[in-house]
């Protein structure tokens, strides 16, 4: 008795005094207001938000530089399927190694729409397009005594200029795609702009750039891997080459040469070797910075397929069963054949590494066992595997021979010769023989193969070349191996586009096919 | 449910009562109980001598001289009655029934009698009552007349020590002694005696004076006076409206476990348990009642000793009491949000018991191997089919080497394990201590988990009206793990097992393992090379702790605090040897260091209050949560290491990966609860939750979701009493809402994301890029609305209790990262979907007490669950194409309306054309050619129904325990067949290979080798669909418990000797390794959208393990 005796005490006590106290203060406590919004508020740790990011020069150049630095990083690289598989590979210059993906863009297959090779370059232009309009939309709203007019007017120059780039490749690969100017824009399901609409977008992005650009910024790193006045106009000048303004074609190309920011290097093989990056003859290069995620490329895609050793030291080669998975842009024996016919040494050697076809379970591309089998190789071949991968976006020999066409065409072939011969001397050639438009024409075309040949050109040069596209299309399916043998092309006029993404039309029902797949 | 009453473990045959007593009282200090149950004041003793008094003076009295005080209604009884007592010491319930003749009951609601009516006399009625109200037969008056005399046994033939027997209408009683022996003084002729004992089913006998009576108690299985916890607080089984299964986990614990969640598969009806891995350390997937979120967490939540937690790693499934599952959002919606819409499940670890000290061990050690060999096509066979492929003629099988990959990678693994506690208690305090270690080996080789696990359970009562309790489980576990659940090409072991040629060399002349089929030359080695040269291990920490305090106040309010904290942490290494591995040698090996770590608290206020009313009784809880988490991890990878025998970063040249990451989130909660019953035939639960949490944007950051259901004991009717056919019937309804998060921790606000660029031709410097995913600040909550339609009885006089449920959930606002048009600029924005993810099911469960006979016992739960998915009403141009398996021919999984979540979408294959060997797939759109439109519904992940069935069987001293489960009617999307019977990669096909067509005119399924395939023979199609429909045996235990004979002379109370079985019967069509496969690379919150995928898991193995407890 004497314990509940105890307990009663307290009991009372509670009962008493200090009972609605008591509850009063522990029910405040099981309510008690630490819920204010700012508990609640919880700003990203490892992120910026797009409010705070845009409010400084430093913001602004953190912003125009970042765009640089994507195309290197994306893990499908925008070189290899913008720039190779659908100039190159799509026209008559290389195999593309075979993986079926891929063939069904060699072969212009309609069932290519389901695959994958045609979404990458729509995914990775628009992501820089994006950054180009935050560029657009959020710098000239920056309040920053530091930042000069001036200074603002050379960021919204590249960006303007990045995005007409973006969306000039989107539209000659799609032929006419959506338009999205500004990172507010609320229609998301845009259908397709015209193909004219986007040219006249570009022209009027380029155009600005070239206004609000310099020639040359204060060190040669910049002026060869940023947008510049001539590098505007050098796209200005492929815009009107496509769009058969011959006029204004030759004028942009000529405002470049003219320029003194540019002029051809001596040696051609100093171009690709990885040793005399952004030279002179650099309009617009893409750097791969060594050692660092910029450089990662997915080399072994262009490489021939074999041993390794002669790279690393080690030896990783494929097994003799497999058939090389990856083995893009293998030369078409055409392809070496005119480096041949034309007496090419200097720039085959540049450009084609021939390796003994010895692999009888490999495609045989009409090359026989013990041939040398071509393989493209215009890119650094010096130092580690994965480092030197810099890429020529824009360089001025392509503005030179652009300007020869554009003049050709206009009827000053004469000029048009010299402008030809300039690119021939450079690689130890004769003066070219052709004489007549119609020779000269060819001469260009023949000239801008073995100049250009996986730099993204050859698809528009032969669609230029003829002008027409049941023409153009039965150039492509008329080509054969070394033995004759046709290749089984399947080129349509309706299929000289591209299919949209069909991961795009999925969730897009404003896109419209195009009419070939 | 407990019908191993002859297990010796358990100690003397009094256990039962001891143990449901011990239960309850560890639930009573983890949650807020009211009950007259184990309340000390039912002990005090009353001396009092009045004459001539009223009875409300002699209440005043007793309340004056004691703590007692008493409360009643003043209609109840005649309280101006005059009376004279003589008490001496007596007990409060005799006091009680003396001065009311036995004409009111009372509830003690600690220091508080509540007097009132008593109910109508039945049977039922009196088992309702938390205690029987029995007189002390040395203070009757009475003449005795006659005697009774008699034993009380279970169904075993065991006796029933402390059972209830009771003269009705009058008020003798007695309780039976140790031998389950009673003699009852009675006063009427021919007398009906009641018989009771918790957890049996009384009974009522007529007995003849001075006769013997032996009477027979069955085991109740209904168990409706069980305590169910309930979240927050705990009901009795009868009151319960919603849908809550409370898991047998009867002899579970003592076996050989390795993870929890393995503990509810085939136990509970709408649980379903996809073991997808067989990888040591790995943890099976749990849906309760469907997949109810697109994008959200598809888990359940878990509660761990009131603990709000979102997995079980903490855990050592062995330190597990009780599991419970709230399935319905009436029973679920106290947890309001954040998971609540796929269930909670409720985890108790064990406590110790009062008044018994008690030392176990369990210790078990055993062998797994691969259940079965994938056959595939040998040498030559291989040879033709290469030379086939690629119009050549060379014999690879000539080289003479002849290598089985699966017999290389898979192996006889060994696990062992033991469990060592030591628990006890007096009234006021009990303690826990629990110590683990597992070292199991997986049946790939290298593979491995060792776990340590610490359980420390303390729960005190300092003072009658303050308790605290202290829970903290920990767990640490060494994970070496190889690379699963991916392609060959991308590094899968398992996969590249099954396509690495036979005449590959393991290792090539220069000592390196050589590369796997496909391989493009860098990252991809054979199988053997991921698992040998790799060296991994992933040491992983987990614990859970909570302190709590319980504070009694007047008024009978509780209130209650409890701090949980939940820590976690990972420190992941690696070593890829150079001396192995080519790809590794050529960057000088390569090392990686990467730490993450967790930490949340979670911050619990209640206020509860209980209280009966005459026939109404109410019980309401008002409370608040909080809670904050902290993620940080950090990654090192650094090349070229001096030497390949210190594996230490500071010894390597080249810095590779240096990166951390943040992130941090909060939640908080306001929520109130009220159960209300009258008359024990009707009740009714209302809840109501509000929670804010830093995931959502500020203009939708409150969500509020509300409860009711109800229930109706017909039974309890008086137009049921004579009704016996069904027992214990009960209908529940209930309507409830729940909540869900998005996973990321802010997808509400627009980002930037940090992006390097060359700022010169050797240094990269900073910039600034737009996320790809649009922010979205409108974002609300995601909300599942579900209505429960229940049914309880007995049938076959108790002998089965069923209980059937039909659901209906449709969530609504699902939270979804739709894709946007990547010509926006954006590729996701995380939005409310429009439309409905609707689970419409039907499950019911079975307890049956088959046989219970001396010596022989059979008990069995069976339990079947149907659940229909389907999606409406999203927006047409909505169509969800999931990217968890991107295989050849885009996504194999679609969302669209009409289907259920992640119907698997691609080509019918009608069959192989006689004529080009190639597929012919049915055109569905008229175009001519395979186009995108020719795709449709091609199989659905989800089964019609599942089911489970549990036995348990008891001879003498051997336990039989088999749990069979399965699966029926869903599809699995077989991916690593895509690879094997592709037909066009030049690497090991499947066996089926050699029936492929090569002639024109050959008749057969199998389409001919292709390197092109441009007809898409290889892309996604029917063909690579299978019945994933399965039975399989998971568990056959049996165990032998010595007798006390040989305990008596080891001086131990327990020795329990078994052999346990695991997957050694599998009854299935699907020809991968296992029918239970579910892709989950993407990360648990993917996983709704690509259900059913196979591709390169971890195979499960089949065990056998022998086991040994000691109980001291």
């Amino acid at each position: 008795m004497k314990n509940s005796k105890k307990i009663k005490v307290k009991i009372n006590i509670m009962k008493n005094k200090y009972n609605l106290k008591v509850i009063l203060f522990l029910s405040l406590i099981t309510f008690y207001s630490c819920t204010s919004d700012d508990f609640l508020e919880k700003p990203p740790l490892n992120e910026l938000s797009t409010e705070a990011s845009y409010a400084s020069e430093g913001d602004a150049e953190a912003a125009i530089g970042a765009i640089y630095g994507l195309p290197a990083q994306m893990s499908q690289h925008y070189y290899k399927w913008q720039h190779t598989i659908f100039s190159d590979m799509r026209a008559d210059n290389t195999h593309s190694g075979f993986v079926a993906d891929i063939i069904n863009v060699e072969l212009w297959l309609a069932s290519s729409s389901a695959t994958e090779p045609n979404g990458y370059p729509w995914s990775q232009s628009y992501q820089y397009i994006a950054s180009a309009n935050t560029v657009i939309d959020n710098i000239p709203g920056i309040e920053d005594p530091n930042f000069t007019d001036s200074e603002k007017d050379v960021i919204m120059g590249q960006a303007y200029f990045l995005r007409g780039f973006y969306y000039f490749y989107l539209n000659r690969l799609y032929g006419g795609v959506p338009l999205t100017l500004s990172t507010t824009d609320s229609d998301i399901f845009k259908a397709r702009n015209t193909e004219a609409e986007v040219y006249a977008q570009v022209e009027a992005d380029l155009l600005l750039a070239e206004s609000l650009l310099p020639s040359e910024y204060s060190d040669n790193f910049l002026t060869r891997t940023r947008a510049t006045k001539g590098a505007a106009q050098a796209m200005l000048a492929k815009v009107y080459a496509d769009t058969g303004d011959y006029t204004k074609c030759a004028e942009f190309a000529g405002k470049v040469i003219n320029s003194s920011t540019y002029s051809l290097v001596p040696t051609f093989d100093h171009l690709f070797d990885g040793d005399h990056e952004y030279s002179s003859e650099a309009i617009f290069e893409m750097t791969h910075v060594p050692g660092t995620d910029l450089a990662t490329y997915h080399a072994v895609q262009v490489l021939p397929p074999g041993d390794y050793s002669q790279y690393d030291g080690n030896k990783t080669g494929f097994n003799p069963w497999q058939v090389p998975y990856h083995r893009f842009n293998t030369a078409k024996t055409s392809l070496a054949a005119a480096f041949k016919e034309m007496g090419d040494t200097v720039r085959e050697e540049s450009t084609i590494f021939y390796v003994p076809y010895e692999m009888a379970t490999q495609p045989n591309f009409g090359y026989e066992v013990g041939e040398p089998i071509g393989h493209m190789w215009k890119m650094g071949r010096t130092g580690e595997i994965f480092d030197k991968w810099n890429v020529i976006l824009l360089r001025l020999a392509d503005i030179i021979l652009l300007r020869a066409e554009a003049l050709n065409q206009i009827g000053n072939t004469a000029e048009a010769i010299t402008l030809l011969n300039q690119i021939r001397s450079r690689v130890q050639l004769a003066p070219t023989t052709a004489t007549t438009q119609a020779e000269v024409a060819l001469a260009i075309l023949k000239e801008r193969r073995l100049e250009l040949v996986v730099e993204n050109n050859r698809f528009w040069d032969l669609r230029r070349y003829y002008n027409d596209d049941a023409a153009f299309v039965k150039h492509i399916n008329d080509q054969t191996d070394s033995g004759g043998n046709s290749f089984g092309v399947q080129a349509t006029e309706d299929k000289i586009y591209i299919p949209m993404p069909q991961a795009e039309i999925d969730v897009n029902p404003n896109l419209v096919q195009n009419p070939g797949y | 449910m407990d019908l191993k009453r002859s297990n010796p473990l358990y100690g003397l045959k009094i256990s039962k009562k001891l143990i449901r007593n011990m239960k309850f009282s560890a639930i009573l200090s983890l949650v807020i109980v009211f009950s007259s149950f184990a309340n000390s004041y039912s002990q005090v003793e009353i001396s009092l001598n009045v004459e001539n008094q009223t009875i409300i003076n002699v209440l005043d009295k007793i309340e004056s001289e004691t703590d007692l005080r008493f409360m009643f209604g003043s209609d109840i009884y005649d309280f101006q009655k005059v009376i004279s007592v003589n008490f001496d010491k007596v007990k409060l319930k005799n006091v009680i029934e003396l001065i009311f003749e036995n004409k009111l009951m009372y509830d003690l609601k600690e220091n508080v009698v509540v007097l009132k009516k008593s109910p109508i006399k039945s049977a039922n009625n009196i088992l309702a009552k938390d205690e029987i109200i029995i007189l002390d037969t040395n203070i009757q008056q009475d003449v005795v007349q006659n005697v009774i005399e008699g034993n009380v046994t279970d169904g075993g033939g065991n006796p029933l020590p402390g059972a209830t027997v009771i003269e009705l209408g009058t008020n003798n009683g007695t309780t039976t002694d140790f031998d389950g022996n009673f003699s009852l003084d009675v006063d009427g002729e021919n007398p009906t005696l009641l018989f009771a004992y918790l957890g049996f089913i009384s009974q009522n006998i007529v007995a003849e004076n001075d006769s013997k009576l032996n009477v027979t108690l069955l085991a109740d299985i209904a168990g409706l006076d069980e305590v169910v916890l309930t979240g927050y607080g705990s009901q009795n089984k009868r009151d319960i409206t919603s849908s809550i299964s409370v898991l047998d986990l009867e002899g579970v614990s003592e076996k050989a476990n390795t993870d929890v969640g393995l503990l509810l598969q085939g136990r509970s009806a709408g649980v379903r348990v996809i073991q997808n891995s067989g990888k040591p350390g790995g943890s099976p997937q749990i849906f309760v009642r469907g997949i109810s979120s697109l994008s959200g967490n598809t888990q359940p939540l878990y509660v761990i000793d009131g603990v709000v937690s979102y997995s079980t790693n903490a855990i050592d499934p062995n330190n597990i009491e009780d599991i419970t599952v709230l399935k319905d959002a009436s029973a679920a919606g106290i947890y309001g949000a954040a998971g609540a819409s796929n269930g909670v499940v409720l985890i108790t670890t064990k406590k110790g018991k009062s008044g018994k000290f008690k030392a176990s061990i369990n210790t078990y050690t055993g062998s797994s191997q691969l259940i079965n060999k994938i056959p595939l096509l040998n040498s030559s066979e291989l040879d033709d089919y290469l030379n086939e492929l690629n119009s050549t003629s060379v014999s690879y099988s000539a080289l003479g080497v002849n290598n089985d990959w699966q017999d290389l990678l898979y192996r006889t693994a060994t696990q062992s394990g033991i469990n060592a506690s030591i628990s006890g208690g007096s009234e006021k305090g009990s303690f826990y201590v629990g110590i683990g270690y597992l070292d199991q080996d997986g049946i790939v080789v290298s593979s491995e988990n060792k776990r340590y696990s610490l359980s420390i359970n303390v729960d005190q009562e300092i003072k009658d009206w303050l308790s605290f309790g202290t829970h903290l489980n920990y767990t640490r576990s060494n994970v070496k793990s190889i690379p699963d659940q991916r392609g060959a090409r991308y590094g899968g072991a398992i996969s590249s097992a099954l396509q690495t040629p036979p005449f590959q060399e393991i290792f090539d002349e220069n000592g390196f393992y050589t590369l796997s089929a496909g391989g493009t030359g860098f990252g991809n080695e054979n199988p053997l090379s991921y698992v040998y040269s790799n060296d991994n291990l992933d040491v992983i920490s987990n614990m859970v702790a909570d302190a709590n305090f319980s504070v009694k106040l007047p008024y009978n309010l509780t209130y209650r605090t409890q701090i949980g904290v939940i820590l976690s942490g990972n420190r992941y290494t690696s070593f890829r040897d150079p001396t192995l591995s080519g790809v590794s040698n050529a960057y000088g090996g390569e090392g990686q260091y990467n730490t993450g770590e967790t930490s949340r608290y979670i911050f619990d206020n209640t206020l509860s209050y209980g209280e009966v009313f005459g026939m109404h009784k109410l019980d309401v809880v008002v409370g608040s949560s909080v809670s904050e988490e902290n993620q940080t991890s950090s990654f090192q990878t650094k090349r070229n290491f001096a030497s390949e025998t210190v594996r230490t970063l500071n010894t390597a040249s080249e810095p590779f990966l240096s990166e951390s990451d943040a992130g941090s989130w909060s939640l908080a909660s306001y929520f109130a609860r009220a159960n209300y019953s009258f008359s024990d035939k009707y009740s009714a639960t209302v809840s109501y939750r509000t929670d804010g949490s830093s995931r959502i944007g500020a203009v939708n950051r409150w969500g509020t979701f509300k409860t009711l259901s109800a229930g109706w004991n017909l039974s309890n009717e008086s137009f049921m009493q004579n009704v016996d056919f069904v027992k214990n019937l009960k209908f529940r309804a209930g309507y409830g809402e729940t909540g869900n998060l998005p996973s990321g921790l802010n997808s509400y606000a627009n980002i930037v994301k940090v992006n390097l660029f060359p700022s010169s031709p050797t240094t990269l410097a900073p910039g600034r890029i737009p996320s790809t995913q649009a922010g979205n600040a409108e974002l609300q909550w995601e909300t599942s609305k579900q209505t429960n339609i229940g049914l309880d009885f007995s049938v076959l006089n108790n002998r089965i209790f069923i209980t059937a449920d039909y659901y209906n959930k449709r969530t609504e606002n699902m939270i979804f990262p739709t894709t946007l048009p990547q010509s926006s600029g954006f590729v996701t924005k995380i939005v409310n979907l429009d439309g409905v993810i609707e689970n419409k099911g039907f499950e019911f469960s079975l307890l049956a007490s088959v046989i219970e006979k001396t010596d022989f016992s059979w008990s069995s739960t069976f339990n079947m669950s149907f659940n229909k998915n389907n999606v409406s009403d999203i927006p047409e141009d909505q169509i969800i194409f999931s990217t968890g398996l991107q295989n050849l021919g885009g996504s194999v999984s679609i969302t669209k309306n009409g289907l259920p979540i992640g119907t698997f979408w691609g080509l019918n294959a009608e069959g192989v054309d006689p004529a080009t060997g190639d597929m012919i797939f049915t055109d569905n759109d008229g175009v001519p050619g395979i186009t995108p439109d020719d795709r449709q519904d091609i199989g659905n992940p989800m089964p019609d129904f599942t089911y489970g069935f549990v036995n348990e069987f008891s001879y003498k001293n051997f336990d039989l325990n088999v749990v069979i489960d399965g699966s029926y009617g869903n599809e699995i999307y077989n991916a690593g067949k895509q690879n094997l019977q592709s037909m066009r990669f030049s690497e090991q096909q499947s066996a089926d290979v050699v029936n492929r067509w090569r002639n024109p005119g050959d008749i057969t399924d199998m389409p001919r080798a292709t390197l092109v395939d441009s007809n898409q023979n290889s892309f996604i199609n029917t063909r690579w669909i299978e019945d994933g429909s399965f039975l399989r045996v998971r568990d056959i235990s049996l165990s032998y418990n010595f007798g006390q004979d040989i305990l008596d002379k080891l001086n131990i109370s327990g020795l329990r000797l078994y052999g346990n079985l695991k997957n050694w019967i599998t009854i299935t069509d699907y020809s991968g390794y296992s029918p239970e496969v579910n892709r989950s690379l993407a990360g648990v919150d993917k996983v709704a959208t690509t259900q059913g995928i196979d591709y390169g898991s971890y195979p499960q193995a089949k065990t056998f393990s022998l086991g040994l407890n000691v109980e001291f």
